[in-house]
C-alpha cells in the first residue's frame, strides 16, 4: 500500500513539474524547481536503501501511514473523563508489585474485602503464595471486618474458604458460569437449583437410622418453586452412622451424642446469621440495580420528549423504543446503542414508511406499523 | 527526620524525585496543623477499627494522577514515613482493585498469568472438608441426570 502510494505520489509530482514547466510563467517556476530538486534528491535506489534501514513498523506507524495515504482524517472518539477506567497507562502499577516492600502491599490489601483478596489470589502464583500463607491471616481478618454485619468465621472453615463461600458466586457442583445465590449455609456450600433437584430429605432412609441421634442429623430448608423443601445428605448420614458404630461402649456413644447436640445449634445459629446477612446483601444489590434502571429510563424518556418537542415530530421515539432491550443496569452513556436507538431510527423513518404504506404496501405490515404502542410505554 | 536533627546542611533524598517531592510538599502544606495520630493508639486501634476506603474531596483531587506518579507518591510516603499520605495512596490502589475480576487485575498490574489451564480450573475447586462429602455424591447424581437427558434427546 505504502509503496503504491509513493509511486503514485512520484508520478504526480513529476507530472506536475512537467505541466508547470510547460504552462507556468517564470515567476511561479521557482516553486516547481524546489519540488523538482526534492524529487532529484530521492532517486529510486536511495529510497530502497532507506527503507531497508528503517526500523520495523509499529502499529501506530502503520495507522499514521494509513491515515496519511488513504482515509480522510477521522476524529478519534474520546471517552469522557468520568468513564475512563484507569488513570494513566495500563500496567504501570507492575512496579508496585515488584519494588514496594511487602508491608505496603499488605497495607493495601487491608483496605479490600475478602472477595477481592480471593480474586487477587487467582491472578498469579506469587500473590497466591502470599495470600494463602498463614502469615497473612491478619490481612484476611481485617478484610473481613471491612464487610458490614458479617458473621464471624466458623471454626470448621479457614479464611479463604469462608471468603469463597461468601463472595464466589459459582455453583460448587457443576461450576456453571452464571451467578449461583442458592446457598446451603448449614453445609457451607453453594449449589444451583438445577443441581439441587432430586436431593430431598429422604424420610424412609432416615427412619433406618438409630433413634438416639436421628434428630441431630444436619438438614436445611430451602424455598423451591413456592414451597419449602428440606435437604439433607445421605453421605453425611452414612458418615454419622459409621462414627456412631465405631464407638464401642455406651458412655462413649453418649459423649458423642452430647458433642453433636452442642455442635448442631451452633452451626444452625451461624447459618441463620449468614442467611440474614446474605438476604440483606441481595436486597441492597437489587435495590441498587433497580435504582440505576429507573434513573436510566427516566433520563431517556426526558431526552426523548425534549428531542421530539424540538423536532416537532409527529411520531415520538418513546413509542417505538424497545424498553426490554434498553433496560440494562448500566449508566447510559453517549456512545451505547440499544433499544433506544432502534426507537429513534423507527421514529425518524416513520414518515417515509407511512408514505410507502399509503402507496400500497401489504396489509400485515400496515397492521404492525399502525398498531398503538401505548402499552409499551 | 528526627534522627537528622536540626541543621543547616541539606538532607539528601536519593529515592524521591523533585516532581514527587513537590507533590508531597503540597500535601503536607494542605494538611499542616492537623494533629498527628499517636503511634501507640494507632497500632492498638488497628485491629478493631473498620478501615474505610473513603477519601476526602481534596485528597481525591490531589491523588488523581497517572499510575506512575501514584506509585512514586506511595513509595515516597513510605520512605518519608508520612502515614496519612501512605493511607491515601493505599486506599486509591485498593479502590482500583475492588470489584475487578482476576483478568482485569492482571491487566491493571501487568501481572503475567502463570497458572496452567488445569490449575485455573482447580483454583475454583478448593478442597473443602465438609461439603466435599455431599458434593461428590451430588455430582454423581447430576452426571446420571445429564446422561439420562442426553439419552432421551436421542
Amino acid at each position: 500500500m505504502a509503496r503504491r502510494s509513493l509511486r503514485i505520489q512520484e508520478q504526480l509530482t513529476t507530472a506536475k513539474a512537467l505541466i508547470s514547466d510547460v504552462l507556468e510563467p517564470p515567476a511561479t517556476r521557482k516553486r516547481a524547481k524546489v519540488t523538482k530538486t526534492e524529487n532529484d534528491s530521492k532517486p529510486p535506489e536511495s529510497r530502497k536503501r532507506t527503507r531497508k534501514n528503517l526500523p520495523k513498523k509499529t502499529v501506530e506507524d502503520e495507522e499514521d501511514e494509513y491515515s496519511d495515504d488513504m482515509a480522510p482524517a477521522t476524529k478519534r472518539r474520546r471517552v469522557p473523563e468520568e468513564y475512563r477506567k484507569v488513570r494513566g497507562r495500563f500496567g504501570l502499577l507492575q512496579k508496585l508489585v515488584q519494588d514496594v516492600p511487602l508491608e505496603v502491599i499488605l497495607e493495601i490489601f487491608c483496605f479490600l474485602e475478602p472477595g477481592d483478596l480471593l480474586r487477587l489470589s487467582r491472578t498469579s502464583k506469587e500473590l497466591r503464595g502470599i495470600l494463602m500463607s498463614r502469615s497473612t491471616q491478619d490481612v484476611w481478618r481485617s478484610a473481613r471486618e471491612n464487610v458490614q454485619d458479617l458473621p464471624p468465621l466458623p471454626p470448621d472453615l479457614n479464611e479463604p474458604q469462608y471468603a469463597r463461600l461468601l463472595e464466589d458466586a459459582y455453583c460448587y457442583t457443576c461450576k456453571h458460569k452464571g451467578r449461583c445465590e442458592t446457598i446451603l449455609w448449614t453445609f457451607r456450600a453453594r449449589v444451583c437449583k438445577g443441581c439441587l433437584e432430586g436431593q430431598v430429605y429422604d424420610h424412609e432412609y432416615l427412619h433406618q437410622q438409630p433413634h438416639q441421634y436421628r434428630n441431630l442429623l444436619p438438614s436445611e430448608e430451602l424455598l423451591l418453586k413456592h414451597s419449602f423443601v428440606r435437604f439433607a445428605s445421605n453421605k453425611i448420614t452414612a458418615q454419622y452412622r459409621r462414627e456412631f458404630e465405631a464407638l464401642q461402649t455406651e458412655e462413649e456413644r453418649q459423649a458423642w451424642i452430647e458433642l453433636k447436640k452442642v455442635q448442631k445449634p451452633a452451626i444452625e445459629k451461624h447459618a441463620h446469621l449468614c442467611r440474614m446477612w446474605h438476604m440483606h446483601k441481595m436486597g441492597d444489590r437489587d435495590r441498587a440495580i433497580a435504582r440505576i434502571r429507573r434513573d436510566r429510563k427516566s433520563a431517556q424518556v426526558f431526552s426523548f420528549f425534549l428531542a421530539d418537542w424540538l423536532n416537532n415530530s409527529s411520531s415520538p421515539a418513546v413509542f417505538w423504543t424497545n424498553w426490554k432491550k434498553s433496560a440494562g443496569a448500566k449508566k447510559r452513556t453517549s456512545w451505547t446503542r440499544n433499544g433506544v436507538d432502534i426507537g429513534i431510527e423507527q421514529a425518524t423513518s416513520f414518515e417515509t414508511t407511512n408514505l410507502s404504506i399509503s402507496l400500497g404496501n401489504s396489509p400485515t405490515k400496515l397492521g404492525r406499523l399502525t398498531r398503538p404502542t401505548w402499552w409499551k410505554f | 527526620m528526627k534522627n537528622v536533627g536540626e541543621s543547616d546542611q541539606p538532607i539528601p533524598l536519593p529515592n524521591v524525585s523533585s516532581s514527587v517531592l513537590k507533590k508531597v510538599l503540597e500535601y503536607c502544606e494542605h494538611h499542616r496543623g492537623e494533629p498527628l495520630p499517636a503511634p501507640d493508639a494507632d497500632t492498638s486501634q488497628d485491629d478493631t477499627r473498620k478501615r474505610t476506603t473513603d477519601i476526602s474531596e481534596w485528597d481525591q483531587k490531589f491523588i488523581t494522577v497517572d499510575q506512575e506518579m501514584l506509585f512514586e507518591i506511595i513509595l515516597a510516603a513510605n520512605y518519608l514515613d508520612i502515614k496519612s499520605l501512605l493511607d491515601v495512596g493505599c486506599k486509591t490502589v485498593a479502590n482500583m482493585i475492588k470489584g475487578k475480576t482476576p483478568e482485569e487485575i492482571r491487566k491493571l498490574f501487568n501481572i503475567v498469568n502463570d497458572f496452567t489451564p488445569e490449575e485455573e480450573v482447580r483454583l475454583l475447586a478448593l478442597p473443602h472438608s465438609y461439603h466435599q462429602l455431599i458434593l461428590s455424591f451430588w455430582h454423581h447424581q447430576a452426571q446420571i441426570k445429564k446422561e439420562n437427558e442426553w439419552a432421551e434427546d436421542r
